[in-house]
């Protein structure tokens, strides 16, 4: 129960992190005249955050193992569909000075990189204690 | 017999488990060390690499502009604030007469429309091929080719369309080369020669811009730069510039620069002093830590001893588990501060609004090393004290105490 609330803290973090960043935190540029690439980015990125949000959730309501190593292999996509948006899908502005391209950027692959390797890690680990688990009630099931 | 080395490594290991909340404290404590470290000597580099650009790249010994423009030049080359002034070109044979004075060059300063090229307005530069001696030997190191008309050289912070073009004042231009970065304000300029200069000063004209005044790229110059002899003082040739020509600024780069560089030295020998503040109370924190543990864990050593293990089989066991505390947390504290330093690097430069330039690799690979050695042996040395001590305990008295 522990390591399951840790790690669903842990992605309702980023989650909320991703989605509202590029919003409130680290926002990228202010929409002037006409609506630039980087505001579509910061549209997109709260939809993958929110989701990454609720993967959180799920993982910590749902006790199954091997619910949880789906769930996780879920957020390692999420979390590179979250890298492609700002980075090849849509993009940030060009000007090398812009907000977007100085701070919300690099925090959005930070963040997505974070969510990446931390599914992973977790559901590696998810798969380990599966694959234990099994053994364990083998033995269990033989004489 | 000798006990296998993996087996210490093994029991360290189970001991730093079996108390994971003491451990996790240790490691986030030299974890912060690792990041003050790795961090702060890469700032500091970056900062000191910047300000060395900057001097290089400033090229001209005395910059002439018109009064009250100085704060202006200094905008534009500091801080890539695009602006624009002129005066009389027939200023600059006058300037060249001077006493002290080796070369001149004069240059065309416009600035390019926000929604033109850039989304915001850049500082475009006319330059003289003929006599320039500032910005082709620069260009020289991306481009081996002659500047023709029409060409644009850009500076490292503008990016070009994707055909290789820039638009100005509605017409496209091809981009020959972009230069390397400088951390300048000049990295955000666009470069060009006299003829190129002309066709955009119309260009503007025609677009309706009237920002330009009456000035003319061929009777007018924004700044003369000078180059003078080696013999003579800059401001003494300053003295007798002022004494040829009149309504005029002249700005000593030397000089501009030595204010920041005065600021920035300070900056950075905080920083440094700041690491090491750190390191060393990171020291006093760990060994405060170890003496507490390691004397929790007496009568544990002291079984060990019962069990056959020998006084150096301790030391050695208290040192790898201190090693294991500071690799971790070097390793970790680095990796957060690389985190933060690269990808923000042009961030962190911008808020700053100091000459900021990423080191090079092999630089980077050095205080890399660095940081991972004084993070590697802040462990070890602070636990080796302790290690000797509990080694040399009688272990019927420790047994025995308490009872």
């Amino acid at each position: 129960m522990k390591n399951r609330l840790i790690s669903g803290i842990f992605f309702i973090i980023l989650g909320l992190l991703i989605g509202l960043g590029p919003i409130i935190l680290f926002p990228v540029c202010r929409v002037h005249t006409t609506i630039m690439k980087c505001f579509w980015t910061a549209r997109t990125e709260l939809g993958i955050g929110i989701l990454t949000g609720i993967f959180g959730i799920f993982l910590i309501i749902f006790p199954s193992v091997q619910l949880r190593i789906g769930l996780s292999i879920s957020l390692v996509l999420n979390g590179i569909l979250g890298l492609l948006v700002p980075d090849i899908l849509i993009g940030v502005c060009d000007g090398k000075h812009m907000s977007c391209r100085l701070l919300t950027l690099p925090a959005l692959n930070i963040l997505n990189m974070a969510v990446i390797i931390a599914a992973a890690v977790n559901g590696l680990s998810l798969y380990q204690t599966d694959k234990r688990n099994k053994e364990m009630k083998k033995r269990q099931v033989e004489p | 017999m000798k006990q296998p080395s993996f087996f210490l490594m093994r029991m360290s290991v189970c001991n730093l488990k079996r108390k994971i909340f003491r451990t996790v404290c240790l490691i986030f404590l030299v974890a912060v060390l690792g990041f003050t470290l790795f961090g702060g000597f890469i700032l500091t580099s970056s900062l000191k690499n910047g300000m060395a650009s900057m001097k290089n790249r400033l090229g001209a010994d005395l910059m002439v502009v018109p009064k009250g423009y100085e704060k202006k030049t200094e905008g534009i080359l500091l801080k890539g604030d695009p602006n624009y002034f002129y005066f009389n070109q027939s200023l600059v044979p006058k300037i060249a007469q001077a006493e002290g004075v080796l070369q001149v060059t004069g240059q065309f300063f416009l600035t390019s429309l926000s929604e033109d090229c850039c989304t915001v307005a850049v500082q475009l530069i006319g330059f003289n091929p003929d006599t320039d001696f500032v910005i082709q030997p620069w260009i020289s190191k991306t481009y081996s080719g002659f500047v023709e008309d029409g060409q644009l050289i850009i500076g490292s912070d503008i990016t070009p369309e994707k055909d290789n073009t820039l638009i100005l004042f509605g017409k496209s231009y091809p981009v020959a080369a972009q230069l390397e970065k400088t951390a300048t304000g000049l990295d955000y300029a666009v470069f060009m020669n006299m003829n190129t200069m002309q066709r955009l000063f119309f260009d503007a004209k025609k677009a309706g811009i009237n920002f330009l005044a009456e000035q003319d790229p061929q009777k007018s110059v924004s700044t003369v730069l000078v180059k003078i002899d080696k013999n003579y003082d800059p401001k003494v040739v300053a003295q007798n510039i002022y004494s040829f020509v009149s309504d005029i600024e002249v700005i000593i780069p030397k000089i501009m620069l030595n204010s920041i560089s005065n600021n920035l030295e300070s900056l950075v020998v905080y920083i440094r002093i700041l690491a090491f503040l750190l390191w060393f109370l990171s020291i006093v924190i760990l060994t405060i830590l170890f003496s507490v543990t390691i004397h929790e864990r007496k009568k544990e050593f002291a079984l060990l001893r019962v069990l056959g293990a020998t006084r150096k089989k301790l030391i050695r066991i208290i040192l790898t588990e201190s090693l294991y505390v500071s690799l971790l947390g070097g390793i970790f504290g680095i990796i957060l501060a690389s985190m933060i330093v690269f990808p923000f690097s042009a961030y962190i430069g911008d808020r700053l609004q100091l000459p900021y330039l990423q080191p090079q690799l092999d630089v980077i690979t050095d205080y890399l090393i660095l940081s991972l050695f004084f993070t590697f042996i802040t462990g070890p040395l602070s636990s080796v004290a302790f290690a000797l001590k509990i080694s040399r305990a009688e272990t019927y008295i420790t047994m025995r105490k308490g009872e």
